[in-house]
């Protein structure tokens, strides 16, 4: 159970030396109890910290891409509205460079999210 | 007449025709020479008799939907009767004469009770096939323009075309005449098409959004998976511990694993719970998490 177990090697160590001088007697078993709660602790605050960052991140990169996103229509509609009435292809135009605009938008937060992801899972390996 | 062997060949042609998404131009062809034959009237004639009816359909489906329909197999028979007609280039023709300053667009005007009531419909459209979810405002203003034009230029057209039923002249010729009206039967196009690039981007925007939530869900299972596989393990000791030196091992524990409980919610440390407990305690401590 100690080799199986998510303790490091050091604290592995450790405990199997007490393990083969004292056998199975209370205080080994109080040093192991005592390492597993530790170590679930540690993990607990990992996890509970790559919450936040989760959260913390993606709500920051909605309000970004939110912002921006707001940002370009506003500019398209100042633009539309000088374009004549039923001049489809000016107005077609002006949608085409605004929707290529979005499209390199959304590859900027495609990679902010990579990023959040592989910040976490290095997080999850720690 | 035609002999038997070309009777063949031509049905040949048209199967490989249907193939390949043209079944439309087929049932056009049909549609136009049976009407010829039926009423001893030219090709010419009939063909554009057949685009009226098409626009009609056009029309009544504009009717209730009050939007430019994507997937519109009225629509899609009007483009079917140009390509038969003009050929494969007649629809990029059209859009070119749309296209020359010398024939500006008619601009539709739209009172605020009809711009409200069209941007309604755009709405009611979008929310009816997504989801009931729609566009923003911007998208949605457009298309209740675009719509308004669509229904006005086509009420145009098929009047122009209705006119001229009787003509002896071809579709292609009489446009030739009146290019005003190529110029807005090209407008059609141009909008349909508008549309289509609208409701396209919505629907990439919308998968966009599913993969973004996606990931985030992805994410922070993985890092509950990563956290259950710690708590399962300490149960997991703690019950063999239990069996092999029946001992009070493992209070210290379920102390540690109640922070975990926190974080993982309810039902995961409900199960962690019962896995322990053997499902005697799942009273009032598991309801104050």
């Amino acid at each position: 159970m100690i080799n199986d177990s998510f303790l490091v090697s050091d604290e592995k160590k450790a405990l199997l030396e007490i393990y083969s001088r004292e056998g199975a007697s209370a205080a080994f078993l109080q040093k192991f109890e005592s390492a597993l709660v530790e170590k679930l602790r540690q993990k607990t605050e990992t996890a509970i910290g790559l919450d936040k960052v989760i959260e913390t991140e993606f709500a920051r990169i909605t309000d970004d891409y939110n912002k921006q996103r707001a940002s370009l229509t506003e500019k398209l509609q100042k633009e539309l509205a000088d374009v004549a009435p039923g001049d489809v292809t000016a107005k077609t135009t002006l949608w085409d460079a605004y929707y290529v605009k979005v499209d390199e938008l959304q590859k900027v937060v495609a990679g902010g999210i990579q990023a959040v992801s592989q910040k976490v899972l290095i997080g999850m390996t720690k | 007449m035609p002999g038997a062997w070309d009777k063949i060949k031509t049905a040949a042609k048209e199967v490989g025709e249907k193939v390949i998404g043209r079944g439309p131009e087929v049932k056009y062809r049909h549609e136009a020479q049976d009407y010829s034959d039926k009423n001893g009237v030219s090709i010419e004639i009939a063909q554009k008799t057949i685009l009226a009816r098409y626009f009609d359909a056009v029309e009544r489906k504009a009717a209730v939907t009050r939007a430019i329909d994507y997937d519109s197999s009225e629509w899609r028979a009007v483009a079917a009767a140009v390509k038969e007609t003009m050929g494969d280039k007649g629809i990029d023709g059209l859009k070119k004469t749309a296209d020359d300053p010398r024939y500006p667009c008619r601009p539709v005007v739209l009172s605020p009770a009809e711009f409200k009531r069209s941007y309604s419909a755009q709405e009611g459209y979008y929310k009816s096939k997504y989801e009931k979810r729609a566009p923003d405002y911007a998208v949605l203003k457009d298309c209740a323009e675009n719509a308004a034009m669509f229904a006005n230029y086509s009420k145009d057209f098929r009047s122009f075309v209705s006119s001229f039923s009787g003509n002896a002249a071809s579709l292609e010729a009489l446009l030739a005449r009146n290019p005003k009206m190529k110029a807005e039967f090209g407008r059609l196009f141009q909008l349909k098409g508008l549309a289509e690039k609208h409701e396209d981007r919505f629907k990439k925007d919308m998968n966009f959004e599913k993969t973004w939530n996606a990931s985030k869900v992805e994410l922070q299972k993985s890092v509950k998976e990563m956290l259950t596989g710690t708590g399962n393990y300490c149960v997991n000791v703690v019950k063999a511990c239990q069996m092999m030196f029946q001992g009070n091992f493992g209070a210290g524990l379920m102390k540690g694993l109640g922070e975990t409980a926190k974080f993982l919610g309810i039902e995961t440390w409900g199960a962690i719970k019962v896995a322990y407990h053997g499902g005697k305690v799942l009273g009032s401590k598991v309801k104050n998490f």
